[in-house]
């Protein structure tokens, strides 16, 4: 019976902490790459970057966020630039280093919802030699509906992917429309 | 054990007895066809909206519909689709009218890959299903003894669904199709709960799978 009860306390102060890594396929985007040679820059911050939820009023929660939050990044760069690279230094055109600045998510029941919702600030600094050509924040929202049987791990996942999508479609669509960006294309091809 | 054997075949006469209605309602534009062999046709969720968000399981059931019986249409399935063609299909990005979209085609790389799937017609589900009503009580609770539940749960689901239908080869709407349907769900209990369940979701996609591949096929 002890064992019982010291089994049962263990399974409830396991169940208070929960520990989800984002897994994600992100296609690639169907938009026309710009006639640009760019280098992506991830700190390491960025590239191991968990969330760590730690309120009273809340469950202990991490969320793994930074090997899914780099692949988006890549995936999107790789296709909207002709000539993509992270090694080394960019002899000219663009560097790009993006750095994720909120992660916020609500459970069912938080918000009277039957959704997970994830949101996600970023800010991309698009640099050019020392020269900064832009500064750009985006912010991407994601939800995914609490099914019957879904564990809270799909359910965070599911959001958090929305959430990232967004960002992509954001990155995907919107890079070359910047007006910075635009006026650094002009330069480049007066 | 006859007595068993009754109680276990009445259970399951009752299961899923629960009692729901659909309307189904439709409006055409223009007229329609499809080449079974040769065209496809998509079936996709509007998200655009929290309030008309589909569920994915209601899209898929409908495109699954769609897909059975002699007038069994190729279905391209929504989530390769929307991939294929990342980000124009998205939440923020997806086209809301006919006009936007025949705009979006202009962009030749996303004319080309629609092509290769030789789309016929695209269809947009909006919509919901929801909990509107509940009642009653149910209580279970376990001793040293055994356990058991005791009380009477009852909720009743509404849903209500439109279906746009855009014709890719002639870009127009060739008509719209409403589902309302409302069903109310049952969950006796005497020691075993026992669940009286209106499928309303499901007899949703079911009269709308229905009703489209009609549609589409009668012309």
């Amino acid at each position: 019976m002890k064992n019982l009860f010291a089994l049962l306390l263990v399974s409830a102060l396991l169940g208070c902490s929960t520990t989800h890594l984002i897994e994600v396929d992100f296609p690639a985007p169907l938009v026309p790459a710009l006639p640009v040679e760019a280098r992506g820059v991830f700190s390491e911050e960025f590239s191991n970057y968990r969330f760590e939820q730690t309120e009273d009023d809340r469950s202990d929660m991490t969320v793994i966020l930074g090997e899914a939050h780099t692949d988006l990044f890549r995936t999107i760069f790789v296709v909207i630039f002709d000539n993509y690279t992270e090694a080394g230094e960019a002899a000219s055109g663009l560097t790009l280093q993006p750095e994720l600045l909120a992660f916020q998510y609500a459970l069912p029941g938080e918000t009277g919802s039957n959704f997970y919702e994830v949101w996600l600030r970023y800010r991309l600094q698009v640099r050019s030699g020392e020269q900064q050509v832009a500064d750009w924040q985006l912010s991407g929202y994601g939800r995914a509906a609490n099914e019957t049987m879904q564990t809270q791990g799909a359910g965070v996942n599911g959001a958090t992917e929305e959430a990232l999508r967004d960002i992509g479609t954001q990155l995907a669509i919107g890079f070359a429309q910047q007006t910075d960006i635009q006026a650094w294309l002009r330069e480049q091809n007066p | 054990m006859a007595p068993l054997r009754s109680i276990s075949i009445l259970l399951g006469l009752l299961l899923g007895t629960g009692c729901s209605s659909v309307t189904i309602d439709q409006m055409r534009l223009s007229d329609t066809s499809i080449d079974i062999d040769n065209e496809t046709v998509v079936v996709l969720g509007r998200q655009h909206s929290a309030a008309y968000e589909a569920e994915r399981d209601l899209v898929n059931c409908v495109a699954s519909e769609l897909s059975f019986g002699t007038s069994g249409m190729q279905v391209i399935a929504e989530e390769e689709f929307v991939n294929q063609l990342y980000p124009w299909f998205e939440p923020r990005t997806a086209p809301l009218s006919l006009e936007r979209f025949g705009m979006l085609l202009k962009n030749g790389m996303l004319q080309e890959a629609i092509d290769q799937y030789a789309i016929r017609y695209i269809i947009w589900i909006e919509g919901a299903t929801e909990r509107v009503d509940s009642s009653g009580g149910l209580s279970c609770s376990i001793t040293a003894a055994g356990g058991g539940c005791l009380g009477m749960g009852i909720w009743e689901d509404e849903g209500s669904y439109e279906a746009s239908i855009w014709d890719f080869q002639e870009m127009q709407e060739s008509g719209r199709i409403s589902a309302d349907s409302r069903g109310t769900s049952y969950m006796p209990a005497v020691i075993v709960p026992i669940p009286l369940l209106a499928m309303v979701q499901t007899d949703t996609c079911r009269g709308l799978g229905k009703q489209i591949q009609n549609f589409i096929v009668s012309g």
